[in-house]
């Protein structure tokens, strides 16, 4: 089911290789030079929403062809239909942080403290968003599922919320913390991802399609 | 009729309760080598009944044996043996016919690329055109191709041929019977166009308001059932106990007879035509009965 994932990028997401490509011809040269948070920025913003487009795109394929009804009468597992679409958004997940990487070793500034958070978190908070997504793209559709998004609109109200309460939620981590919140971090979004990948994987069966 | 050895499916007991539907304790048997027609008016449960029998939605009594196998314990098993065929094109628009084989090929181990390159050049399918550019007619082809070409035993096809045109309807006939000419396959095929399967069935199973009213050969009903027809004013003095279902106008009244020629015996000077499967459907869904 994997190989259905990746054609309907190939037959339906033709803008993908261009996208990726302005990409890299924008942050390479910028990575070269001094402004490679510029390019991390760029790299972690492209990244968040290629993976969310993809998952969304795939699964909205899904659901216009009602695949399911399909699928439910070929001899696959559950967890083969479902995980599918979980690996394809964890492959782009982990491209943007392959990208990330890329970018801080073609500028020289080494996989230091900064680097390592940067590149785990661009690949676990896109990946963490979907994890959350996909459970109820299985249970009312993608169109209604993107209203999810709509909470994340409200990231800066709880932030300034926190602020005016004196409550600073940003992290002072030393360096000996770093490996451990990093590890920890990227045990959490996994356990996220088996728990949402569970439950759709019950919404899919319980589903009468 | 062939000589039947094993059932492929064996439905017992079968139910299932939505608040305004019920399939109530299905039960019928489809013999190995033959085509059986499920037959009955929309909203009557056959589709309820195909997606039980592949586990698509739960169901709340009765067993299902496919192959001899359990349909929930066995299901992956009993799925790789099956084709099914549904009323509409499940597949992608944007994808071609080469696309549908990359991603069946590694669904069934049996896939046969061959096979399905001949139903491909047989059934006139453009390789590299996308499916969205396909008729209504071409998909179903394609949905038929691909349920055959991994040499399945039992093909399931739900209203497979409604919407089509007399010709396109007749080419697809012809793939299920060219499939049941090997011995060890059947299909169960749902339609309310009975015509098609007066053409092709070996058996026939009437489902009316979830409930089986009748599973027989079909040549038993296409042969040996009548319909009586008589004035108004005689009906009402004859004796209804022989009759299945009887219809009444205000000139003309029609019953419906097991036994033509018992009928003929019975009811001597009375006019006893021959009974086609829209014949039974609409003497059980509109007739009455005492």
């Amino acid at each position: 089911m994997l190989l259905k994932q990746f054609l309907y990028l190939k037959r339906h997401g033709k803008t993908l290789p261009l996208i990726i490509i302005m990409i890299a011809l924008i942050a390479l040269p910028l990575s070269a030079s001094s402004s490679v948070s510029t390019a991390c920025s760029i790299i972690a913003m492209v990244a968040a929403m290629l993976t969310i487009w993809v998952t969304f795109n795939n699964r909205g394929i899904d659901e216009q062809a009602k695949w399911d009804a399909y699928a439910r009468s070929l001899p696959i597992s559950t967890y083969a239909a479902v995980g599918s679409q979980y690996i394809i958004t964890a492959i782009f997940a982990l491209a943007g942080m392959a990208a990330q990487f890329i970018v801080f070793t073609v500028s020289g500034t080494g996989i230091n403290k900064l680097a390592a958070i940067v590149i785990v978190f661009t690949g676990a908070i896109p990946l963490a968003i979907c994890d959350i997504a996909l459970p109820f793209c299985y249970w009312l559709g993608c169109r209604k599922a993107s209203y999810i998004f709509l909470l994340f609109c409200l990231t800066p109200v709880v932030a300034s919320f926190l602020q005016a309460h004196g409550i600073n939620p940003t992290l002072n981590v030393s360096n000996q913390q770093t490996p451990l919140l990093l590890g920890l971090s990227v045990l959490i979004v996994f356990a996220i991802t088996l728990v949402s990948l569970f439950i759709s994987c019950k919404i899919y069966t319980g589903k009468e399609v | 009729m062939k000589a039947h050895m094993e059932n492929m499916v064996e439905v017992r007991n079968l139910c299932k309760n939505y608040n305004t539907f019920s399939l109530k304790n299905v039960n019928f048997s489809l013999p190995e080598g033959s085509i059986m027609g499920f037959i009955g008016e929309n909203g009557a449960g056959k589709t309820t009944t195909i997606k039980l029998l592949l586990n698509e939605v739960k169901r709340d009594g009765g067993k299902i044996r496919i192959f001899g196998m359990d349909n929930i314990k066995d299901e992956i098993k009993i799925k790789s043996q099956i084709g099914t065929v549904f009323d509409e094109s499940y597949f992608y628009g944007g994808f071609t016919v080469e696309d549908i084989e990359r991603i069946l090929k590694n669904v069934y181990k049996t896939w046969d690329s061959s096979l399905y390159a001949q139903y491909l050049r047989n059934l006139s399918l453009p390789r590299n055109k996308r499916i969205k550019e396909f008729s209504k007619g071409m998909k179903m082809k394609l949905s038929i191709a691909s349920a055959l070409s991994h040499h399945p035993r039992l093909l399931i096809l739900d209203e497979a041929t409604s919407g089509l045109d007399p010709v396109m309807r007749s080419e697809i006939l012809d793939l299920f019977l060219d499939f049941i000419q090997d011995e060890g396959c059947s299909v169960l095929f749902s339609s309310h166009i009975t015509p098609d399967l007066e053409r092709i069935a070996d058996y026939v199973t009437f489902i009316h308001k979830g409930s089986i009213v009748l599973s027989l050969p079909k040549d038993e009903l296409t042969e040996k059932w009548g319909i009586v027809k008589c004035g108004a004013s005689k009906f009402a003095d004859l004796d209804k106990s022989g009759f299945m279902r009887w219809k009444r106008g205000e000139v003309e009244c029609e019953a419906l007879v097991r036994d033509k020629d018992e009928a003929k015996r019975d009811y001597p000077g009375l006019v006893v035509d021959n009974a086609t499967l829209d014949d039974i459907m609409l003497f059980y869904v509109k007739g009455e009965k005492s």
